[in-house]
C-alpha cells in the first residue's frame, strides 16, 4: 500500500509528459493520454470503497513520505484517509469524466494541445496531492500549484483581453491569500510544534488566535467567499470543462477542506467561529442573489457555487458533530450534481452557440438527454427527493436546528435563507435554459459530451438509491474530522419532522420565487461592480508606481551622490558617541599642517571654482599635497606613484577638457545649499570616525613584526616595498589586473569612437 | 587544497591574459576562456568536496602569519557561494559565444576576457579572509564590469555607465576609508582578528564602522536608498552581461555583508537593517511594477530580493542568518537566468518592451517554459528553491516577532507575483505584434543560447531538488559565521 501514493502520482507526472507530446497531433489526442491517470486513481479509489478491506485493512491507510528540506520540516508527507478517499473520488472520478468530456468540447483542430491537457492533468495532480496530504506544508506546496494551475487553465483563450484580466484577478487574490495563509501556517506550525495534519494539536492564546483568522481568510479566498468572491465569476472565461472540474467540483474545494481539517484545532478560538461563519453566511446568501440576477448560465452557476461554498463554510464554522456530518455530505453531493450542471452548460454553450438564457429556448425538447439530466442534477442541487441533495441538505437544517441559543438562530435563519435562494435560483436556471421561447437552432450532440452528464445526473439519482453506500463514504470521512459525527446518517425518508417539514417550505417558497424571478426580464447583464474594483486596485498599483519611482528614481547623478553622503553622514553619527579629541596632536611636524592645510585649500576652491581646467587643477593639486605628506611619513616610492598619477590625471583631463565646456552647468542655490551641507556632513563623519576610531583601540598594528619580517623573511630594507611585492603580493597582482582593465577599456572605447568616426 | 584555490583564482586571469593576445582568432578565444571558467569551477567543486568534509581550510598566502599577510579561507558559506557563481560565469559565456553575433550581443573580443577578470574578482571576494583583499576583488569586479558595460560605446551605455562607475567608485573610497577607521582602532585588516577585536571596542566605534560598512556593502548590494545606481545602469548593457551582473554583483555585496556583520557581532545593528530590508523589498517590488521592460523589471526585483537577504541578515538569529544565506544561493541562478530569458524574448522580437510582445507562449512554448521555472521560483511559489528561501527567512521572522518585516516582506510577495503576472501577459498572452524584427541567429547558435539556458534551469532546478542539503549547509555556515570564536581558531591556528 506504501508504493500506491507514488505510483499514482508518477503515473500523473508521465501522464502530464505524454499528453504534452500527445498534444502536439491534436488536442483530443492529448486529452484522450490525460484523461488515464484519473481513470485508474478513480478506479483505484472505487475498488477501496467497494472492497471489504478498504483503508481499515492489515496495513491501515496508505502513507508516505519524502523528505524536502528537513531543517524547515517540509516534506511531502501524504496519508490516504477517509476523507482524503472521497475527495480523491471527487479529483479523480469527476477529473476522468470531465477529461472524455473536453475531448466533445474541442473542435479537433483548436489550438492549445500541447499545454491544455497536459496544465488540466498537472492540476489534477495537484489537487490530488492537496488532498491527500498530512502535512500542513505539503498542503500549502500543492495549494499554490492548483492556484496557478488554475491561472494557466483560466487564460487558456488569453488573446482576448478580458480573459487576462480575469485570469490575473483570480491569480492575485488567490495568490496573496496564498501569502496570508503561509503566514497563518507558519505561525500556527511554530505554535503547536508540529506540522502533521493528523491530530494537529488545538491552538489557543493570541498567536492561535491571529493564526486562525489568516488560516480562513487564506481558505475563504480560495474557497471564492465574499468579498474575494470575485474572482470566481471572471474564472468562468475558463473552458467549461475547466469550470465544471476547477471552479466547482474541486479546487474551490480546497478552502472549505483547509477549515474541515483545521476545524479542531482551532475548535476554541472563537475568532475562528465568528469569522467563518462571517464568510460563510455572506457568501450565502450574496451568492444566491447574484445567481438570480444574472443572465449568463455559466455564471448562474458559479454564483450558486459561491453560495453552495458558503453553506459548507458555515457548516464547519458552527463546527458540531452533525454540522460538519452534513457539510461532508453536501461536500460530495454538490460536486456531483454541480459537475453535471457545467457539463449540461458547456454542451448547450457548444451545440447552440450561446448561454444567455434569454436568447435559449425550447431546449426541452431539442435536447431532451441533457434536460433530463439537468433536471436530476438541478433538483439534487436544490435538495429535493429523490435525489442525493435531499438527504444531504436535511442533515443540514437538522444540524442548525439542533443548536442552540444565538448559534441557532443565525444558523437556522442562514441556511433556511440559503436554501431557499438555491432552489429559486435552480428553478430560474432551468426555467431559463430549457423553458419555452423561441426556438434556438441546435447542432448535432458530441457523444463524448453526453456521456459523462448523463453519468453524474445519474449517480444524483443512484446516490439516493444506494444510500448506504454513500453514508459508507461520507461518515467516515466526517468522523475523522469530528468524532461526534458517529451517529448520524443519511436518512431516505425522515419522517413528517420539523426538519422535513421546513424544507418542504423551503421547496415551495424558493420555486415560487424562483418562477417570478424567471419572468422577470433582464434587460442588460448585471455590472461586476466586485469585479471592477479588484481590477481597479491592481490597474491602480500599475499605473501609480512610476510615479512613485520617479520620485526615488530620478536619474541624476548628483542626487544619488548626495544620498549616499548622506547615508555617511547618518552612520558616522554613531562615531560621536567616542570622539575624544585628548588622543590626537596637531602635527608631528608643523611641515604636515602646512601641507594640510594646502590641500584644504585646494580641496575647498575645487568645490567653488566653475571653470573645468580650474577644477582638473585643483584636483592636481591636492594629489600633490598628499604626496608630500607621504615623502615627510618617510614614503618616497609612495609619493612618486602619486605624483606620476596626479600628472597623468591632469595632462588626460586637459586634453579631453577640449572636447566640453569650459564652465560646469550652473545649479539653483537652494540645491547647492544641499550638496555643501551633505559633503559638510560626510566630511565630518569621515573626521569623527578617524577621531573615534583611534581613541580607543582594541589592538595595534603589528609595526615591528612587520618591519622585523620583511628584513628576515622578507628579504629587503624597503618595508613598503616588502609589503608590496611579498606580503600583499596578492593585492598587488589585483591591483595590476585592475590597472590593465582599464586601460583594456579604454582602448575599448577609443576603438569605437575610431570605428564611429 | 592549495592548487584548487590557485585554480580558481588563477586560471580565470591566465584565460583572460591569453584571451586578450589572441582576441581576433574567435575559436581560440573562446575554447581558453571556456576553458579557464571551467578549470575554475572544477577546482572550486574540489574545494567544495574538501570542505564538506573536512571543514573550513585556510590558505596563508606566501606563508605570511595572519597578523600580517593575507589569509584565503574557505569556510562553508564561501564553498555554498563558489560553485554557483562560477557556473553562472561558465553559462553565461556559452550563451555569450551564440549570441555575440548578433546585435544584441556583447563585443566577441572582450568580453570573454573581461569575463575572467571577474570570475578572478569573485573568487578572491567569496575566498578572502583579510578586508583589504576584499577592496582589491571589490575593484577587479568593478572595473571589469565597468568595461563590460560601456565597450560597445553606445551612448546609453556611457551615460549609465557613469552613473555606475561613479557610484560605485565613491563606495570603494568609502570603502578605503572604513578601511583606515577599522586599521586605526584593531591594528588589523585581518577578518579573524577583526571577529575578535571588532567586538571588544566601545559601542559607538563598533557600530560606527558597522553603520559605515553597511553603507559601503550595502552600496554594492543595492539597498534602498543606494540601489538607483542599478536600474540606470543594468538594463542598458548586452543581455549576456547583464544576467552576469543580475546573478553575481549585488550579490558579493550582500555576500561581504553577511560575512563582515555576523562574524563581527553586529546584532545590535539588527532593527536598522530590518527597516531598510522592509523598505528595498518594497521600493524594489513597485519600481518594477512601473517597468514596461522585461529587462527594467528584472532588475527591480534584484533590488527587492536583496531586501529579502537584508531580512534574513537583520534578524541576527541563527534561523536568520541560514534564510539569508539558503536565499542568497537560490537567487543567483534564477537571476541570470531570467536575464537568459529575457535575451531570448529580445532575440525573437528585436526587443523586451511588453509593449512590442505577445503571444510566445503559442509560439515558443519552450521559451515560455524556460521563463516559468524561474519565474514562479523567483515570485517564492512551490515547490522551487524560492519557495523555500522565502519560507526559510519568514519564519525566521516570526520566529523572531518582526512582525513589521514579516508583513512588508508578504506584501513585496504579492507584488512580485503581480510583475511577473505583467510580464506573462504581456510577452507570453495575448497575439503576436504586428511589427516585429527577430534577430537573425543561425540554428545552431539558437540551440546554444536555448541549451545555456536550458542548463542555467537546470541549476536552479538541482538547487530546488536538494534545497535540504542547502538548508543544512546554510545552517553550517550560519553557525561558522555566528559562533566566530571556531572560525577565529581555524584561522588564527
Amino acid at each position: 500500500m506504501q508504493q500506491v501514493i507514488w505510483t499514482l502520482l508518477g503515473a500523473h507526472v508521465a501522464g502530464v509528459v505524454l499528453a504534452a507530446i500527445a498534444g502536439f497531433r491534436s488536442i483530443r489526442a492529448g486529452l484522450a493520454v490525460a484523461a488515464f491517470a484519473p481513470t485508474i486513481t478513480a478506479i483505484w479509489a472505487i475498488w477501496l470503497f467497494v472492497s471489504q478491506d478498504g483503508l481499515a485493512g492489515a496495513d491501515g491507510p496508505p502513507t508516505s513520505e519524502l523528505v524536502w528540506v528537513e531543517g524547515l520540516d517540509l516534506a511531502f508527507r501524504m496519508q490516504v484517509d477517509s476523507l482524503a478517499l472521497l475527495m480523491t473520488l471527487l479529483v479523480s472520478g469527476i477529473g476522468a469524466l470531465v477529461f472524455i468530456y473536453a475531448i466533445g468540447y474541442f473542435a479537433p483542430d483548436a489550438a492549445g494541445g500541447a499545454t491544455f491537457p497536459p496544465t488540466l492533468l498537472a492540476f489534477s495532480a495537484s489537487m490530488l496531492g492537496l488532498v491527500w496530504s498530512d502535512s500542513i506544508w505539503t498542503l500549502f506546496i500543492f495549494w499554490e500549484a492548483t492556484s496557478i494551475t488554475s491561472f494557466l487553465l483560466v487564460g487558456h483563450k488569453n488573446s482576448d483581453a478580458n480573459v487576462q484580466t480575469a485570469a490575473r484577478r483570480a491569480l492575485m487574490i488567490t495568490g496573496v491569500g496564498g501569502l496570508v495563509l503561509l503566514a497563518g501556517l507558519i505561525i500556527l506550525a511554530q505554535d503547536v510544534g508540529s506540522s502533521t495534519l493528523t491530530n494537529l494539536a488545538a491552538a489557543e492564546g493570541s498567536r492561535a488566535t491571529l493564526a486562525a483568522i489568516l488560516v480562513m481568510i487564506g481558505a475563504a479566498t480560495k474557497s471564492a467567499q465574499v468579498p474575494f468572491h470575485v474572482w470566481l465569476p471572471g474564472a468562468m472565461a475558463a473552458p467549461t470543462p475547466v469550470s465544471a472540474y476547477l471552479h466547482s467540483a474541486t479546487m474551490v474545494k480546497a478552502g472549505v477542506l483547509l477549515v474541515a481539517v483545521m476545524g479542531t484545532t482551532f475548535a476554541d478560538v472563537q475568532a475562528w467561529k465568528v469569522l467563518g461563519l462571517a464568510f460563510g453566511i455572506a457568501s450565502m446568501i450574496w451568492g444566491g442573489v447574484g445567481a438570480l440576477r444574472h443572465v449568463d448560465a455559466k455564471l448562474i452557476l458559479a454564483w450558486g457555487t459561491i453560495s453552495q461554498l458558503g453553506l459548507l463554510i458555515t457548516l464547519l464554522a458552527l463546527g458540531t458533530g452533525k454540522a460538519v456530518f452534513a457539510a461532508t455530505s453536501i461536500l460530495f453531493a454538490h460536486a456531483i450534481f454541480k459537475a453535471g450542471l457545467f457539463l449540461i452548460v458547456g454542451e448547450v454553450d457548444i451545440r447552440t452557440g450561446t448561454r444567455d438564457i434569454r436568447k435559449l429556448g425550447g431546449l426541452a425538447k431539442s435536447m431532451p438527454i441533457t434536460f433530463a439530466v439537468a433536471l436530476l442534477s438541478g433538483l439534487s442541487m436544490a435538495g429535493a427527493p429523490p435525489l442525493l441533495g435531499f438527504p444531504a441538505k436535511e442533515a443540514a437544517i437538522e444540524a442548525v436546528l439542533g443548536l442552540s441559543g444565538w448559534e441557532q438562530i443565525i444558523g437556522v435563519v442562514s441556511v433556511v435563507g440559503g436554501a431557499v435562494l438555491t432552489v429559486a435560483y435552480t428553478t430560474r436556471f432551468l426555467i431559463g435554459v430549457f423553458g419555452a421561447g423561441p426556438d434556438t437552432i441546435v447542432k448535432p450532440r458530441r457523444l463524448a459530451m453526453t456521456i459523462p452528464a448523463v453519468v453524474l445526473g445519474f449517480l444524483s439519482v443512484a446516490g439516493f438509491a444506494a444510500l448506504g453506500l454513500v453514508n459508507d463514504i461520507v461518515r467516515p470521512a466526517a468522523i475523522e474530522l469530528n468524532a461526534k459525527s458517529e451517529v448520524y446518517g443519511l436518512v431516505r425518508w425522515p419522517g413528517i419532522k420539523t426538519a422535513f417539514v421546513v424544507s418542504m417550505a423551503v421547496l415551495i417558497v424558493g420555486f415560487a420565487l424562483g418562477v417570478g424571478a424567471a419572468a422577470r426580464k433582464v434587460a442588460s447583464a448585471p455590472n461586476a461592480t466586485g469585479a471592477d474594483a479588484a481590477d481597479g486596485l491592481i490597474d491602480g498599483i500599475l499605473s501609480n508606481t512610476p510615479r512613485f519611482i520617479a520620485v526615488v528614481q530620478h536619474g541624476s547623478l548628483p542626487v544619488y551622490l548626495a544620498t549616499m553622503t548622506a547615508a555617511v553622514a547618518v552612520a558616522g553619527i554613531a562615531f560621536t558617541d567616542q570622539v575624544s579629541l585628548s588622543h590626537l596632536q596637531l602635527w608631528d611636524t608643523p611641515l604636515q599642517g602646512v601641507l594640510a592645510a594646502g590641500i584644504v585649500a585646494a580641496a575647498a576652491a575645487g568645490a567653488a571654482v566653475r571653470s573645468r581646467l580650474g577644477a582638473t587643477l585643483t584636483l592636481g593639486a591636492t594629489g600633490i599635497g598628499m604626496s608630500g605628506i607621504f615623502i615627510i611619513h618617510g614614503a618616497p616610492d609612495l609619493a612618486l606613484t602619486q605624483l606620476l598619477v596626479e600628472i597623468i590625471v591632469v595632462v588626460g583631463f586637459v586634453l579631453g577638457l577640449g572636447q566640453l565646456a569650459n564652465q560646469f552647468p550652473t545649479v539653483d542655490n537652494a540645491w547647492r545649499a544641499t550638496r555643501l551641507a551633505v559633503a559638510t556632513l560626510g566630511g565630518l563623519a569621515v573626521m569623527a570616525g578617524l577621531a573615534a576610531s583611534s581613541a580607543n583601540p582594541s589592538g595595534v598594528a603589528p609595526i615591528e613584526d612587520l618591519t622585523a619580517g620583511a628584513v628576515n623573511d622578507g628579504g629587503g630594507n624597503n618595508v613598503v616595498n616588502v609589503i608590496l611585492t611579498d606580503v600583499r603580493a596578492l593585492d598587488t597582482l589585483g591591483e595590476v589586473v585592475v590597472l590593465a582593465t582599464v586601460a583594456i577599456g579604454i582602448l575599448a572605447l577609443a576603438n569605437t569612437r575610431r570605428a564611429e568616426a | 587544497m592549495n592548487a584548487l584555490v590557485a585554480t580558481v583564482i588563477l586560471a580565470p586571469l591566465l584565460a583572460a591574459s591569453f584571451g586578450i593576445a589572441v582576441r581576433h582568432k574567435a575559436r581560440v578565444r573562446d575554447v581558453l576562456t571556456l576553458t579557464g571558467l571551467a578549470s575554475a569551477f572544477v577546482a572550486s567543486l574540489g574545494i567544495f568536496a574538501e570542505v564538506y568534509r573536512n571543514g573550513t581550510s585556510v590558505i596563508r598566502v606566501g606563508d605570511w602569519s595572519p597578523e600580517l599577510g593575507i589569509v584565503l579561507v574557505a569556510d562553508t558559506f564561501a564553498v555554498l557561494m563558489l560553485p554557483v557563481a562560477l557556473a553562472i560565469i561558465l553559462i553565461v559565456e556559452l550563451f555569450a559565444i551564440a549570441q555575440r553575433r548578433t546585435e544584441w550581443g556583447a563585443n566577441p573580443e572582450l568580453t570573454g576576457p573581461l569575463l575572467g577578470v571577474l570570475t578572478m574578482g569573485v573568487s578572491l571576494a567569496v575566498l578572502t579572509g583579510d578586508l583589504f583583499t576584499l577592496f582589491v576583488a571589490f575593484e577587479l569586479i568593478l572595473v571589469s564590469s565597468y568595461v563590460l558595460l560601456t565597450h560597445q560605446g553606445q551612448q546609453a551605455q556611457i551615460r549609465s555607465g557613469m552613473t555606475y562607475v561613479v557610484m560605485n567608485l565613491f563606495s570603494s573610497t568609502l570603502f578605503l576609508f572604513g578601511i583606515a577607521f577599522v586599521y586605526s582602532a584593531t591594528g588589523t585588516v585581518n577578518m579573524a582578528l577583526l571577529a575578535e577585536r571588532i567586538p571588544e571596542l566601545s559601542d559607538g566605534v563598533r557600530l560606527g564602522i558597522g553603520a559605515w560598512f553597511f553603507v559601503v556593502f550595502g552600496t554594492k548590494a543595492a539597498v534602498f536608498p543606494l540601489f538607483s545606481w542599478l536600474p540606470d545602469s543594468y538594463p542598458t548593457a548586452p543581455t549576456t552581461i547583464t544576467a552576469v551582473f543580475a546573478g553575481l554583483l549585488t550579490k558579493i555585496g550582500i555576500y561581504a555583508m553577511i560575512r563582515f556583520h555576523t562574524l563581527t557581532g553586529m546584532d545590535a545593528m539588527g532593527p536598522v537593517l530590518l527597516i531598510i530590508a522592509g523598505a528595498t523589498m518594497i521600493v524594489g517590488a513597485l519600481g518594477a511594477l512601473a517597468q514596461s521592460d522585461v529587462k527594467r523589471i528584472l532588475s527591480f526585483h534584484i533590488i527587492s530580493q536583496i531586501g529579502y537577504m537584508l531580512m534574513g541578515l537583520g534578524l541576527f538569529s541563527a534561523a536568520g542568518t541560514t534564510g539569508a544565506i539558503v536565499f542568497l544561493i537560490h537567487h543567483m541562478p534564477v537571476k541570470t537566468v531570467l536575464f537568459l530569458v529575457g535575451g531570448l524574448i529580445e532575440n525573437d522580437q528585436g526587443t523586451s518592451n511588453l509593449d512590442r510582445n505577445g503571444g510566445l507562449a503559442a509560439r515558443r512554448p519552450l521559451i515560455a517554459g524556460l521563463f516559468a521555472v524561474p519565474a514562479l521560483s523567483l515570485a517564492g511559489l512551490p515547490p522551487f528553491s524560492g519557495f523555500v528561501a522565502k519560507f526559510s527567512v519568514i519564519s525566521a521572522g516570526i520566529a523572531e516577532a518582526a512582525t513589521p518585516v514579516v508583513v512588508m516582506a508578504l506584501i513585496a510577495g504579492a507584488l512580485t507575483l503581480l510583475s511577473m503576472t505583467k510580464i506573462w501577459l504581456g510577452v507570453f498572452w495575448g497575439s503576436k505584434p504586428d511589427k516585429s524584427k527577430p534577430v537573425r541567429v543561425s540554428a545552431a547558435n539558437r540551440r546554444l543560447m536555448l541549451g545555456a539556458t536550458g542548463l542555467a534551469v537546470g541549476l536552479s532546478l538541482f538547487i530546488s531538488f536538494y534545497a535540504g542539503t542547502l538548508v543544512e549547509l546554510g545552517e553550517r555556515a550560519a553557525t561558522e559565521l555566528r559562533n566566530s570564536d571556531v572560525y577565529i581558531s581555524e584561522v588564527l591556528r
